[in-house]
Parts: C-alpha cells; structure tokens; sequence
C-alpha cells in the first residue's frame, strides 16, 4: 500500500474539487492549510535552527580554533586537524587514535554479528516459544535497570573471585586468577560480551513489532503450500522484515562514532579499551573549559563526522536498492 | 488496556503534584546575600567527603553564637560541585564553598582572592603560618593571588597492619630495598604485601621523588620549573617530563614491590579505593598506600576485628644513597642515626663521615618527608557573592584556634592548620592510626610534599602526574607475563610519549 | 517434548516438524539461561540491598550475614546531592520524564502528520533533512549547548523543556512509517462533515495513533527517568534520580556505602519496571522501526 497525500494533484478527488471551486477561494482553502501546517511543525523548526544548527556550527567553528594566553583568548588555526594528522601517520599504529579507531570497528563487528541474533530471538518470540510471555518481560530488564548495577555485576562475575575464573581455574586453563578486565590480552574481549549480554535482550524489541505486522494471511498462505519452517523463515519472513534490519543496519553506521558502550564503567579506557567516542568523551570529562582539549575533541569529531556521512550515504543507496529488488 | 492506561497516568500526575511542587524549587530559590531584617545570610556548600558534615555542623554553630548578625546556611552534597561558579555565575547563591575542584585555577577569573584572609592574625599568628608558608607559596597564581586554601588534611603515605606485623616480627622498612625484602619475607610466609587503589601510589611516587630531588625542588615541580644537576632550571618545558631524574628513580623502586608473583592481592589492579580499603582491614593484604582518612571514612567497616592500623615512615629511595655515596648499608646506617635507633657501630660510621652534616641533613629530610593532601580540598569565595565579609569572617574563625578544636574534637581529622602555638593536637584521645599519623605530620623535621595545579600546563593540558602511562599497571604482576613493561620499556615509552605530544600539550594549555 | 512449542493459535491441529522441535529447545535452553542471568543479577542486586557494606565487599556471592532492611528506609536521608534529598530527586525525575516524554513524542508526531499527509512547499526537504540529520553523528557538541542554555536562561530551570520540543529524529521516523498505514478515510469523512484540520488532527488522527504513541511516551520516559547526563550537565541544582544514584555511585568510594547505593538502584528501577510490566504489550506490538510498508 502506497501513502498518499492530500492535495495530490493526481488525486482524483483534487481535480473534482478544482472543478466545482472557484480559484480563489482553493487558494484560500491552501493558504488555511498552510496556516495549519505552519502552526504545528513551526515551532520544530524554531527548535532545530536554534538547539541544532546553532549548536553544531559553533562546534564545528570550534574545531578551527585553538587556545591561546591559558585559554583566555583563541585563534584560527589547523594545529587540532595537524596533531589528528599527527597521531595517525606519524605516530603510527600505536597511537590513541589508531587503537581508538580499530576498536570502534571491532565493535561495529560485533554490533552486525548481533542482528541476526536478535532477530532470531525477535523470530521465536513471535513463533511463541514456550515462557515466551514472561521472556518478553525478562529481557526489558537490561533497559529498565540502571548500567551502575549491570556493570558492578558484571565485574564480579568476571572478577578473580567470580563463577567464571574459579571454574577456569578448576579446568586447569589459568595457573592462578587472572582479572580479565585488567588484562590487555582479554579487556576489550570481556567488555565485548557485556555487550552481547545486554545486547541480546534489546534486539528482540526492534524485530518484535515488524514480525508482528507480517499479515496472517501471507503466513497461512505458506503453510498451506506445505512449505516448511526454515523455507517459511528464510522465504517469507525475512524479506518481510528486510526493510527494518536495513534501517537498524544504517541506523548503527550513523551510530559508529557516537556509541561508547560501557567502557567509563567497565574499564575506563584502560587496558586499549577505548574507542573514538570515549577518546572524546575522555577529552571534554572534567577538563576545564580553557584547555584546548575541547577544540582538539570538536576536530576528532568534525573527522569522523565528514568520514561518516560518505558511508552512510552509500550504504542507504545499496539498502534502497535491495528494497526496490524486494518489493 | 484504555483503562490502565488513565490510571497510570492519573497516579503519575498526582504523583508529580505531590512531588514535583515542592522539589522543583529544591536547591535553588535561596536569594542569598543581606536579607531585609539586616541579616547577613551566608550560604555554604558542603562536599560530605570522607570527613563527614558534623563538625562543620558544630563549626557553623560555635560562630552563629559569635556572630548573631549572620544567618548561615548549610548545603550538603554528596558530590562535590564547582561549575556554578563559573558555569553560572549570576545564579549562584552559595557565598563560600567547602569543596574539591582540580584544575580551578582556569576559573580564578570568578574567585575572590584570599589574600587578606592568608595575611590575617589570628591567636598572635598569621592564617598563612598556620597553614604553612610553602603550601601557600604553591597556592599562589601567577597574578600573586591566592584564590583556595585547604579546608581538610590527609597525611598520606604506606599503612600497614601492625598487628600482623607484630605477630610475624616484620620492621618497618628504613629504605626501599629494605621494604622489597620485607615483601619477600612476606611472601615467604604467604602473607599478601600489597592490596592497593592503583591510584594511590602517586602518594608514594611523588614522596620518593621529593626524596631525590629535595622538597624544595619538588615544590618547584609543581609551578612547572625543572632544576637540572648543575643548578640551572626551566619552565613549562619537556625537562620535567623525560630528564626528570627524581621521577625515574622514584619509579625504578615498583617493579621490585609489585611486580613479582605473590606481591600483590589478585585484582587488585581494578579496585575502587573504598573497596581496596575494605579488603585492608579484613586482612587481604599487610600494605597499603592511603591516607589519614581511612579509618574515617571506612567506620562502617570497623569493628573489634579489625586490626591496628599504623602508617610507616617513608622509606628512602636507595638511589638517594648512592647519590650521597653511601652503599645501601650505609644508607640504612644513616635512617637509623636520622630515627634515634642507630647502633654502635651505626653511629661510628655516621660520625666518621666528611661530609656528616650535608648527608645527615639530607637523610633526615628524605626520611621525614610525607604526602599531604590538602590542596585537594579548597574552599572558594564566589567572586559574585554577597556575603564575601560574611565568608571571609567564617573562613577566619574556622583557622582560628577555637575552630580549629571544634573540627579536632569532634571529626578526629587532621587538621587543615596548625594551632597559634604550633601544635597540631591539642587532645590526645586519638587512635592509632591518627598517633601515629600525628607523629609523621608533627616531627619537627617534617616536611609535607604536596601537588598543586595552579599553572595551565597542569589544568588545561590536564596533565594530572610527572608520568603519563600509568605505572602500576605496568609494573604490576599480571599472570600474563608479556604485559609488565620493564622499567627501561616503560622508560622509552615515557620518553617518546612526552617528546610525540610536547607540541600539543603546549597548545592545549595554551601555552603555544 | 511437545510443550515446548506452542503452536500458533489458527493451526491448533498442526503439529511441527522434527528438525523445528531441535531448534525450538535448543532456542529455549538459549532463552532461558539469559533470562535466568538477568532475573538473577535483578535479585542479586536487590538482596545486595539488604547487605552490610563489608558483606557485601568480602562476600559477594552469599546470602546477607544479617538482614538490613533499614537501607531501604536509610537511602531516603543518605542520598543527598546539592541539598536535595531521594524525595526530592524523585520530584524532579518526574516532572522531567512528563515533560520531556510528552513534548519529545508530540513534536515529531505533529511534524510527521505534516508531512506525511500533506503536500506543502519544503515537504520533502524535511523528510531527506531527518535522515541526514539522524545520520550526521556531531560530536563534542557540549560546551556551546552549556553555553546557549545557560544564555536563555535554562540551567537550573524547568524552561529547559523547551529544547525537547523537537520535530526530527526516530521517534519521527516510527510516526511516519505508522502515520503511511493510517487510511484517509475517517479524515476525508470528517473532512465532509465539516471537521476544520485541528479537529481532524486531535479527535480523528491521535485516537488512532493512541498505540503508539503511548508505546513511543514510555519508552522515552524510561530512557529519561535513567539518564543521568542532562541533570548532571544542565541542572546540577535540581538533580534526578539517576543523576543522584550516578553521583552517589561515583563518590561512593568517599563513604564506602555500596550497600545504600544498591538500595538506591533497586528502588529507581521499581516505577520503569512497573510500567513496562503494565505495558509491554502495547509498546512491542506497536513499535518497530521502518516496520512493513503499507
């Protein structure tokens, strides 16, 4: 079904109108809905050109900038984009950014192997497995309850003294405990399952909606062709819900250098856990005002922004492709 | 589900009625500033640290009956907040702040200066004397103001578990070398040398860089100037960061206390400081770097199981042995003399040395020289108050004698100053722990190194320490052994760190 | 073996493959043993509550030595941030989840009506301005928000409410993908009638769109009942909730509390449990993001 729109001039019903009113008093009736229009997304705007733009571009002016005299006054300048420049040709791939900018991707990763396992928990929901009722309940949790108590959990189930070590422990695979978070070879691995397990009970909530509009019909359809489970998931199903993971596939690239995970309450950056968005964050958390960090942190993140928007754009090109094949 | 949907949020909005009404206005709505019977009204924020609030309580109480004509009012926090200041200055109603703020000193543009205060008599003596002269000299901002004095005092250093150490027969160690082989000896009889808060050995680190370089060097740090061997200095330079000599002996002494099996409490690494704490007292390890707070702030974990708790001396850097030219015996020969507990033959040596005066006064510096945290905790006059003489007389009564007993009496905190007469104690109904805390602070050679961050390089580069990779974690055991940096790795790290972002941290302090 | 799947109600009499029971049980071992860490951590936490703070330092797995039920009433008088107590946070949590709920979700509905029900000069500018501007990631934007709220005279006020009143973003996007499946003939019949548009708009369009709506109003309002940055940022004076759990957590380690800062989580995360527990059904059939087409 197409959305159509009121005064489409194709709509039959436009053209009826056009014949019976006079000119005038159409125009009229336009301006009154323009009038309507106007008087409930104006405001929207009002709020966008002044909390958006008005805000992005002094960050984005920021970028250009640098501090001067102990950061009383500030200059035009590059330095922030040369010291970028700096750390990731010159300094090379042990520089923050560098072990920033891959971990961000190792997380990206991980974020596209979880859609086909939220979909597939989002799928059983919707087959309504047994306990299904109380599974939807159950995994709100990780939204519901705040990250200080997921994480301090966490810790302890990872920690030296924790289920987890002791029952490696038993296995004869570590000599003696190790701290998993504190230990560069398994950090950014363990804060990587943090994810997965907070991850997992989120997933079903985005697929559970779409899965549930699918039309009876279409499914009772299969079923009566005699096609079975797998055939009716893979043939039916998922091109139905395609759309919706290409939105959360094109939503999670627009979210690659703005989501930090749990890193400040896992790890703190430590152990080469941090990602682009923490290196920002890290650079603006309770630095003063004066310090050029803030300008240096507006420059990562202008870089990133400009390096972004190209992927995007790419990607939903691809995504409506594939849509226009679907439909 | 209409119906649930109605009564949801009829609840929610009487909830909000009930609540929200009232707590809407929480926190603000104090005019501050003279009110119309001609009262002066002081407004005063309060960071509960690990101190607790009562005996500002009873402060505030001691000068309201002093001064009938001044209405205080007490705002407690659990967290401590400075940004008003700066962030939103006219809508701030606090007048004087009991607080914590690294890196304030980029907003002393919204601070009003102290100096009148620090230049006050009180009990025949200067409020800056019974602060100390060297901490206000590092309190002092290029501009030739003071815009913070230090509301609380922490004598830092390494605890320990007396009576552990007592049941074993374990010394406290007069140089480092010594305390490696204390740990061994430890370990030996399975007991856990350390249990830490990472963090907290910069308490140690700075300590032993005082030891090497003198305080008064050390101080020097902290403005940003570097003395070379040969007496010649620089400022805001590199030198601090990769010649610092003092740094890199400080630093070689960890990897012989934290970086063997056994040395250290498993996961220790990724503790918070309470929690470190608590393990501490419950016997998971002998040693700890902390601060006179502990037993304050850990109450709750005291019970009549917990052990007595002591600091120690700071041992002596080895490396200021050798900088003297004495072998590591001779060094110990010398502590000894320095501590009244030499032997016979320790004492001969010490008298036959040429140089006897210069290194026994060098000794004893070292030796007598502990970490205070005490500019951490700044009080702060809002540049736009409008009780500043209300908070200046406040600030007045709390350095005075009488004020400064109310917070002995009834906090059993060290004290941010000492009494007129010199003393730091006037009763003597303390534990243990504070006794022996007092005897470190209150030697008459002691000397107090602390940090402070009064120039951009520090608070607008946010460089918080002398090193830059955190040194406990590179040192420390770590079952996975390709992890520990040996001291020359960590060494060349440091090195190239410094010399890769020097340019930028001009810049980001603003100093390019 | 049967149990495990429940078939769906129209095929009653239809029983499943062999190769669908194998992969329905695998999916439910799956699904139960997260569930379980969930519902354990949840208890966990709760029982953690009850703990002294050295018990539950030294001896994180077991049971409470003694029961301390008193924290749940303590953290009512411990929990105190810039003079404002656990009451007084939770007043300020709720006036902001209402506000910015009710405004955040009203916002991007009316502008998604617009534009997807009429034609109008710079529709389709606001359609593609959406997507670019949920796709543009601007980072490090903080310190001139700081500086514009605090010139409109925001910081510490109520009037920050206002910033929520936005049109754009998903919130827009479910909106429209919901408002493309709103058929046109109840508006064109009220059209008839003689309805003006707000008419339309509120007695026709909203009671249809009620589900959600109320699904889109939830889910925003627990996100803003946990969100701690706002309050942190832009209203140190009036802090939240979760504002004053973060700061209690984070300064934690100058009381050695841990056991009033679980007794603080647990009862911030009672009222979000509640209303989901009340609504879930209405927020997971209605929300999906893109959703069909039609």
């Amino acid at each position: 079904m197409e959305s159509y729109q009121v005064n489409d001039k194709t709509n039959p019903q436009s053209v009826a109108d056009e014949l019976k009113l006079g000119k005038s008093i159409l125009r009229k009736r336009k301006a009154k809905t323009y009038l309507f229009i106007l008087s409930i997304i104006g405001l929207q705007l009002v709020n966008l050109i002044v909390f958006y733009f008005g805000v992005n571009i002094n960050s984005i002016l920021m970028a250009f900038q640098i501090k001067q005299d102990a950061g009383k006054t500030w200059i035009w300048s590059l330095d922030n984009f040369a010291n970028i420049y700096k750390q990731f040709f010159v300094s090379g791939s042990s520089s923050e950014l560098w072990i920033a900018l891959g971990n961000t991707f190792k997380f990206f990763g991980l974020s596209l192997v979880m859609f086909p396992i939220a979909f597939s928990t989002s799928y059983f929901m919707y087959k309504k497995i047994l306990g299904h009722g109380i599974f939807k309940i159950v995994f709100f949790f990780p939204s519901i309850v705040s990250g200080v108590v997921w994480s301090t959990l966490y810790k302890e189930i990872v920690g030296p003294q924790g289920p987890i070590i002791q029952m490696f422990l038993n296995f004869g695979w570590f000599e003696e405990p190790i701290v998993l978070l504190d230990d560069i070879r398994y950090a950014l691995g363990t804060v990587m399952v943090y994810s997965v397990w907070m991850g997992i009970a989120g997933g079903f909530i985005l697929y559970g909606g779409a899965l549930s509009r699918i039309p009876t019909e279409v499914i009772e359809a299969g079923q009566l062709d005699g096609i079975n489970w797998f055939n009716e998931m893979v043939r039916v199903i998922i091109p139905l819900i395609f759309p919706t993971m290409g939105t959360m596939l094109l939503l999670q690239l627009c979210g690659l250098f703005t989501a930090s995970g749990n890193i400040l309450l896992l790890t703190g950056g430590a152990r080469n856990t941090s990602t682009i968005s923490f290196l920002i964050f890290a650079n603006v958390y309770k630095v003063p005002e004066t310090s050029n960090k803030y300008n240096y942190a507006s420059a990562v993140g202008l870089v990133f922004t400009t390096l972004t928007i190209p992927i995007v754009f790419i990607v939903r090109y691809f995504l409506n492709k594939i849509e226009d094949v679907e439909y | 589900m209409k119906n649930y949907f109605n009564r949801i949020i009829v609840a929610f909005v009487a909830m909000i009625v009930a609540l929200g009404a009232t707590a809407c206005a929480g926190g603000s709505g104090n005019g501050g500033g003279a009110s119309a019977g001609g009262k002066d009204n002081l407004e005063i924020f309060m960071w509960t640290a690990g101190y607790g609030s009562d005996y500002m309580k009873a402060v505030i109480t001691a000068f309201k009956d002093k001064n009938p004509d001044i209405n205080v009012e007490l705002k407690l926090s659990s967290a401590p907040a400075f940004s008003d200041i700066y962030l939103d200055p006219d809508n701030n109603s606090v007048d004087l702040y009991f607080t914590t703020a690294w890196g304030y000193s980029a907003y002393n543009e919204y601070l009003e200066p102290l100096n009148d205060i620090v230049n006050t008599e009180v009990d025949g003596v200067t409020i800056a004397s019974k602060i100390g002269e060297s901490t206000v000299d590092l309190l002092t901002a290029k501009d030739g103001n003071v815009y913070s004095i230090p509301w609380a005092n922490g004598v830092c250093g390494l605890f320990y578990n007396a009576t552990v150490f007592e049941q074993n027969g374990y010394k406290a160690p007069k140089t480092t070398r010594q305390l490696a082989d204390l740990c061994a000896t430890m370990v030996s009889d399975k007991q856990t040398p350390f249990i830490y808060y990472k963090e907290y050995w910069k308490y140690m680190i700075n300590g032993w860089m005082a030891q090497y370089a003198t305080v008064a060097n050390f101080n020097k740090y902290n403005l940003g100037v570097y003395t070379f061997d040969d007496g010649t200095t620089s400022e805001n330079s590199i030198d601090l960061f990769i010649n610092n000599t003092a740094r890199d002996k400080a630093l070689e002494v960890l990897p012989s206390l934290i970086g063997s099996k056994g040395y250290i409490y498993t996961g220790t690494n990724t503790l918070t400081h309470t929690v470190s704490q608590t393990y501490f007292l419950n016997g998971r390890g002998l040693m700890i770097p902390t601060g006179s707070w502990l037993e304050y702030e850990m109450r709750n974990s005291i019970s009549d199981k917990t052990p007595d708790i002591k600091i120690m001396k700071y041992p002596v850097l080895s490396s200021v042995g050798q900088l003297l030219g004495l072998n590591e015996n001779q060094l110990v020969a010398v502590v000894a003399y320095v501590d009244g507990d030499a032997t016979a033959a320790q004492k001969e040596f010490v008298d036959s040395l040429e140089n006897k005066e210069a290194v026994v006064e060098r000794v004893r510096e070292a030796r007598n020289v502990y970490f205070s945290e005490r500019i951490g905790h700044g009080t702060f006059i809002p540049k736009k108050s409008d009780a500043k003489e209300a908070a200046k007389k406040f600030l007045q009564f709390y350095y005075s004698d009488e004020g400064l007993k109310i917070i002995e009496d009834t906090c059993g905190m060290l004290l941010p100053a000492k009494y007129g007469d010199g003393s730091v104690r006037k009763s003597n109904s303390d534990t243990t722990l504070i006794t022996s805390c007092l005897e470190l602070q209150g030697n008459e050679y002691a000397s107090s190194v602390e940090r402070s961050y009064t120039i951009p390089l520090f608070y607008n580069a946010g460089i918080e320490n002398f090193w830059y990779f955190d040194p406990i974690g590179a040192f420390s055991y770590n079952a996975n052994t390709s992890q520990i940096w040996t001291y020359n790795q960590y060494l060349e790290k440091e090195k190239s760190y410094w010399n890769d972002n020097w340019s930028q941290i001009l810049i980001d302090a603003g100093l390019a | 073996m049967n149990r495990i799947i429940s078939v769906p109600k129209k095929n009653k009499i239809k029983r499943r493959a062999k190769s669908e029971r194998v992969v329905f049980t695998i999916e439910f071992i799956i699904l139960t043993l997260f569930a379980l860490t969930y519902v354990f951590s949840f208890i966990w936490g709760f029982i953690s509550g009850f703990k002294t703070h050295d018990d539950l330092i030294l001896n994180p797995w077991s049971m409470p030595e003694t029961w301390h039920p008193e924290n749940y009433i303590d953290v009512f008088s411990l929990l105190e941030v810039n003079g404002v107590n656990m009451l007084g946070m939770i007043g300020n949590s709720l006036w902001l989840v209402f506000g910015r709920s009710i405004l955040s979700v009203l916002g991007p509905f009316l502008m998604a009506y617009a534009v997807t029900k009429f034609v109008f000069p710079g529709r389709n500018f606001l359609i593609g301005l959406n997507i670019i501007l949920m796709t543009l990631p601007i980072i490090g934007a903080m310190p001139s928000t700081y500086r514009l709220y605090s010139q409109l005279g925001f910081i510490n006020s109520p009037k920050i409410l206002i910033a929520s009143f936005g049109g754009f973003g998903a919130t827009n996007l479910y909106f429209c993908s919901f408002l493309r499946g709103v058929s046109k003939t109840y508006s064109e019949a009220a059209e008839i009638d003689g309805a003006n548009n707000y008419v339309i708009l509120f007695k026709i369009i909203m009671p249809l769109c009620k589900g959600i709506i109320i699904a889109l109003f939830i889910t925003t309002a627990v996100g803003v009942w946990n969100d701690y940055g706002t309050a942190l940022v832009y209203m140190p004076k009036l802090p939240t909730l979760a504002t004053g759990i973060y700061l209690f957590s984070t300064e934690m380690t100058y009381r050695a509390r841990m056991d009033i800062l679980y007794a603080a989580t647990m009862l911030s995360a009672i009222p979000p449990l509640v209303l989901y527990l009340l609504a879930h059904k209405t927020i997971l059939t209605n929300i999906s993001l893109g959703g069909i087409k039609g």
